[in-house]
């Protein structure tokens, strides 16, 4: 039985900047990525990783090639759709915990919770305890440290009980006691959830700790 | 709360400090003087206009029915006939013509009324403006002048005067010689109409007849009083059937159409201005919302992120705008109409009020519809629209772009 949950094709990227300035990004990747699965992508900085993963998350757009999710071109959607399956299907923790300064932080983590029109805050002081901010919930996070920021970013990514969690460089701007802690509790929650997990990196020791590791390297994906 | 309001709302108080909070200060300022100016503007024109209307009216009739021949030759019939009118509720007839007045060594030029005093008062308010005397019980050889005639001549109640008629008569030796009357001032006058009231006299028609030779139970004109004074078109229509051929009837708004019709213009076109006060600070929420959009990017690309729908994003920068021009509409309308009332209870005098103009006093008058929801209406209006250029801009933000832009 096929399980694939996200399947990837023939997955080209290119930048053009000129006339005869052309930057090919991602040169025919091909990835299966199965439920519940966890992914680690290595490479060195500028080598598209970040870049192959906003396309796997729909963010941006391929120049060709095919993304499957659950079957269906992920490109072949309209904006609605996709914005749905982004806010219901798709979770997101990038390197910088990007929280609105505006929001405290429950509220950061309810907002996509409100955006897909419904306001679980049950779930919302669950995942603020998991990730050990519970009784942070009331703080702006210009009042919080960087390791405290992306955990509520962590929160807020789990918030809708995506199938998949894509994480950018989650640790990239934390020091390595934090980051580690932060890699951790990443992964143990997805594994508590059953989420996929897509992770980005260029610390190969935290992509050895997931089920699946590839590198990328000159526009190619190799399983290693 | 649907999340649209919940952030536009948090984005709007968030702007404590720096410039943006500075330029959404202005924008709301803005929309606050031009909403403010514009409900205080109307309605002065409006006090002006109903103010004038109103002096007009007190003074003059609804419909004043005229000769295409001069003289009006069997006024009783007339005024009979008129008065028959279902919606007619009073019929005077009255004369008027220029002459000069003479007392003592001033010499002046003046319109004299004849009036019936029995009636006078089912046409007009003039009544109600005399300072001293009685119109009602004004008699032959009687007068009563306007204040500002009786100030320039020095006349006091108990004086007399000579009326000069252009009527003249021919002497034994062949010269010509202007009919004259000497009248005994019983009354002062004060219309509030700086032109009335130096120039008007108003005594009996009878006197009247004498000092013009018209033949008895003639005058110049009968004024007529209608109950509703916007259908005057409707009782003309039912007036002039019953007249004589050589009879003619007009209303009040055609008789004073070039002065109704300026002020009309006038509040045209100062309203105009005011609108493009309104306009200004439109553009001044262009600018707000661009910058706000500017200083959001990031949260753009997140909220993206997180799925939010291009329109999702519009609508959170349109409700900006909303806020902007609410709380600047809100502000203005509150003190336009603070503004009204106390200019209507202070009574602010205009310089010179009374002599250069004539009135005292800058009228008033508020209305609700169409002025004040008018106002409201378009300020919003120009706001969400001025807003949805910028929003729809923010909407078309490419979120791999904004996460990235530092």
């Amino acid at each position: 039985m096929n399980n694939n949950i996200l399947q990837v094709k023939d997955l080209h990227k290119t930048y053009n900047s000129g006339a005869d300035d052309e930057l090919k990004v991602l040169q025919g990747i091909d990835l299966e990525i199965k439920s519940n699965e966890t992914i680690g992508i290595v490479g060195v900085s500028g080598s598209g990783k970040s870049t192959l993963l906003h396309i796997l998350a729909s963010l941006d757009h391929p120049t060709s090639g095919n993304v499957m999710y659950k079957g269906i071109d992920l490109y072949g959607y309209k904006d609605k759709e996709l914005s749905n399956i982004r806010n219901r299907e798709f979770g997101f923790v990038f390197q910088f915990h990007y929280l609105l300064k505006e929001l405290t932080a429950f509220e950061n983590v309810l907002l996509p919770s409100m955006i897909g029109g419904s306001e679980d805050r049950e779930r919302v002081k669950y995942l603020l305890d998991e990730v050990g901010m519970l009784p942070r919930k009331d703080h702006y996070p210009n009042e919080l440290s960087g390791g405290e920021l992306q955990r509520i970013a962590i929160a807020r990514a789990l918030v809708n009980s995506p199938t998949i969690l894509f994480a950018d460089e989650p640790t990239g701007e934390l020091d390595n006691e934090n980051g580690e802690k932060i890699f951790s509790l990443m992964v143990d929650i997805v594994d508590k959830f059953g989420a996929t997990l897509v992770l980005v990196t260029h610390n190969s020791g935290f992509a050895s700790r997931t089920e699946k590791k590839y590198a990328l390297n000159f526009g190619k994906l190799e399983q290693i | 709360m649907k999340f649209q309001y919940f952030l536009a709302e948090r984005f709007f108080k968030s702007k404590k400090k720096g410039f943006l909070s500075f330029i959404s200060t202005i924008s709301v300022i803005g929309i606050t003087v031009g909403v403010f100016a514009l409900i205080v503007v109307l309605s002065v024109m409006n006090g002006f206009s109903t103010d004038l209307r109103e002096k007009i009216l007190g003074t003059r009739a609804h419909i004043t029915i005229g000769s295409m021949f001069g003289d009006i030759r069997d006024r009783n019939a007339v005024v009979s006939d008129v008065s028959a009118i279902p919606g007619i509720t009073g019929v005077s007839p009255v004369s008027s013509s220029e002459i000069m007045i003479k007392s003592g060594e001033s010499v002046t030029g003046g319109i004299i009324f004849g009036i019936d005093p029995s009636t006078i008062d089912q046409v007009t308010d003039l009544s109600k403006h005399v300072l001293a005397g009685d119109l009602t019980h004004l008699k032959r050889g009687d007068v009563i002048i306007g204040s500002e005639l009786a100030f320039n001549l020095s006349m006091t109640i108990g004086g007399s005067l000579t009326v000069i008629s252009p009527n003249v008569k021919v002497a034994p030796n062949g010269s010509l010689i202007p009919k004259t009357v000497k009248l005994n001032v019983v009354g002062i006058i004060k219309t509030g109409m700086y032109d009335f009231d130096k120039s008007f006299l108003y005594t009996t028609l009878e006197d009247f007849s004498g000092l013009f030779d018209m033949a008895e139970n003639s005058c110049t004109s009968i004024y007529v009083k209608v109950k509703d004074i916007y259908d005057t078109k409707n009782y003309i229509e039912q007036i002039v059937p019953v007249l004589p051929s050589t009879l003619y009837a007009r209303d009040w708004i055609d008789m004073n159409h070039n002065l109704f019709t300026a002020l009309k213009t006038e509040k045209f076109v100062l309203g105009l201005i005011l609108f493009m006060i309104i306009l200004v600070a439109g553009i001044n929420v262009i600018n707000t919302i661009i910058m706000l959009v500017q200083e959001k990017r990031r949260e753009i690309g997140i909220l993206r992120s997180l799925g939010v729908r291009e329109e999702g994003i519009i609508r959170v920068f349109l409700l900006q705008g909303v806020y902007i021009g609410g709380l600047g509409t809100s502000l203005g309308a509150v003190l336009g109409v603070i503004a009204c009332a106390l200019i209507k209870y202070l009574g602010i005098r205009i310089p010179g009020g009374g002599s250069v103009y004539y009135i005292d006093v800058l009228p008033v008058e508020f209305r609700f519809f169409p002025d004040f929801i008018l106002t409201i209406v378009f300020a919003m209006v120009i706001s969400v629209i001025f807003s949805y250029i910028p929003a729809k801009w923010a909407g078309k933000i490419d979120p791999i772009k904004a996460i990235r832009h530092e």
